[in-house]
């Protein structure tokens, strides 16, 4: 009996934790490049939105060219960022974004004449709006991230993950300055 | 009146019931989830007279003497100690008439009634109070010693656990049902017309979320609050889908996973109209954006929510320990989750449109 349990019931139980270990590492790297797609699509949607609103703005901003140049210019760094798949550029390059937005939209808080159209408006909703998700997706990233990196943590996974090269994740975080720009609630009065 | 109800609800709509059970004084059009646009007015509960609070120390103590000797009046019992079961058994029985002593002398359920009534009143809620519901046997023949349980409850309540049975029974995951004392119909302060059930619990001890979300109060014993909720979208998102509590034993897997390990771990997510089943999959998947699912989520957090989403109706429940017999803070936390659930509604809708 005791030869059956050395022998056959260990082994299996052995290996059933090992499996369990490897497939739940499996999943949960998944789930986090899963996570990570998500937040991409959000910050595409910006960047995707971005031209309209400036092409919509511009007449009626034509001395203010710098703020446009600066958006765009923005805009583009971040394309190239998203291209490169560094998750550090690509907060740094969001950030600097975020602020070139937010410049936008102190300036038609103090010159209310120019977002007088419904256009606009519905422009300025779809940015706050993006914002949001992109915050909520961060979220839910670093949720993700905190997951698999537990396992990697815990016994048996730190077991598991060393022999078969799972690494931890890093949480995307908001830069101070994408974060002041998040949360930065410009209220416009038409 | 919802897609899924119309086909679940046989007999007619008790809404005239409901008419003609309410005080006609100042009937209004409310939105109601189950009959459509419907005339109800705000019962009127009157102020309970003079009352006699027994302290909670002494109302805990009974109910730790109670316990205590129903264990060791069924062990007597059980064990051949007949004297000592048959004493236990009168103190058993004194502490179950205390109970109902206490209950009579503080006029617990009169004062809940009428706290739920003022929440009415100071927000300008259409209101009604439902009867109590009571289990009773009944024997299903002479020779046969099966018992059925049949369950009374007020009529007006029958569309709520015919249509929404997920959400007021207790199942895995969410083991505490939801209670309907009272039924209310309004708009939330962004003008969504809402329907809501409230039922109340008293609760001895507060379990440790509660003692740190309310670390001023005494939570020796408090009023747990179930509630379920439905709003009105205005509009048919198409999607026929429930989104419960998942067992915090395991999770299931065999639900629709959305991107976060969170969201799957707290939610069974299962559509309702099998007949489309792909194309209502990715549409509910679309509508479960990173801000909803981050909302939903919190709602979790803080109420233990629930959801059903049917058409252009939003159904949430959830219960929480307001920890207080105080009205006002009573009136609070009911009014901040008829906020915070009307958010969540607004949100999807948002998205949705």
């Amino acid at each position: 009996m005791t030869s059956l349990v050395i022998f056959i019931i260990f082994p299996f139980a052995f290996f059933g934790i090992y499996i369990a270990s490897f497939n739940g590492l499996g999943k949960a790297s998944v789930k986090v490049t899963e996570a990570w797609s998500g937040i991409e699509v959000q910050l595409k949607r910006r960047h995707d939105l971005i031209p309209q609103l400036v092409s919509v703005v511009r007449s009626a901003m034509k001395h203010e060219n710098e703020i446009f140049d600066k958006i765009l210019q923005s805009r583009e760094a971040a394309l190239e960022a998203i291209a490169g798949q560094d998750k550090d550029e690509i907060s740094e390059a969001e950030s600097h974004l975020s602020q070139a937005l937010a410049g936008f939209l102190a300036y038609t808080e103090d010159n209310p004449e120019i977002t007088a159209t419904d256009n606009i408006k519905t422009l300025q909703k779809q940015l706050e709006e993006m914002a949001d998700q992109i915050a909520a997706s961060c979220r839910l990233y670093n949720g993700n991230v905190a997951h698999l990196n537990a396992k990697i943590v815990n016994f048996p996974g730190n077991i598991v993950a060393s022999l078969h090269n799972f690494k931890q994740a890093k949480p995307f975080e908001l830069s101070q300055e994408e974060r002041a720009a998040v949360y930065q609630n410009p209220s416009v009065e038409f | 009146m919802t897609a899924m109800c119309r086909a679940l609800i046989c007999n007619p709509c008790p809404v005239v019931e409901m008419n003609q059970v309410s005080q006609p004084a100042d009937g209004r059009k409310v939105w109601d989830p189950f009959s459509g646009e419907m005339n109800i007015s705000r019962e009127v509960i009157n102020k309970p007279g003079a009352r006699i609070k027994v302290p909670n120390a002494i109302q805990t103590a009974n109910l730790i003497l109670l316990l205590v000797s129903a264990v060791v009046m069924t062990a007597g019992f059980a064990l051949g100690y007949e004297k000592i079961g048959i004493i236990f058994a009168g103190g058993f029985c004194i502490t179950i008439a205390l109970l109902f002593l206490f209950d009579a002398l503080g006029k617990e359920k009169q004062v809940m009634d009428y706290l739920l009534f003022k929440i009415a009143e100071k927000h300008d809620w259409a209101f009604a109070l439902m009867a109590r519901e009571f289990t009773s046997h009944k024997m299903k023949g002479p020779d046969d010693m099966l018992r059925s349980l049949d369950v009374h409850r007020d009529p007006r309540l029958e569309p709520v656990y015919k249509c929404v049975p997920e959400l007021v029974r207790p199942r895995t995951g969410q083991l505490i049902p939801t209670i309907i004392q009272a039924l209310y119909w309004g708009k939330s302060k962004a003008g969504i017309p809402f329907w809501m059930g409230v039922g109340t619990m008293v609760s001895m001890g507060a379990s440790p979320k509660a003692k740190m979300q309310n670390p001023e109060l005494d939570v020796s014993k408090g009023t747990l609050l179930t509630l379920i909720t439905a709003y009105d979208l205005a509009r048919d998102t198409k999607i026929r889908a429930a989104i419960t509590a998942e067992s915090p034993a395991w999770e299931s897997g065999k639900d629709i996973q959305t991107e976060s390990v969170e969201f799957n771990r707290r939610f069974f997510i299962q559509l309702k109209d099998d007949d489309a089943f792909e194309k209502g999959k990715l549409e509910l998947l679309r509508a479960l954006t990173p801000a909803t699912q981050d909302r939903l989520l919190d709602l979790w957090q803080r109420y233990n929510a629930q959801f059903i989403f049917d058409g252009a109706t939003i159904f949430m429940s959830g219960y929480f320990e307001a920890m207080t017999e105080d009205f006002d803070l009573l009136e609070a936390k009911c009014s901040a989750a008829v906020e915070d659930f009307a958010e969540a509604a607004q949100s999807f809708k948002t998205y949705v449109e």
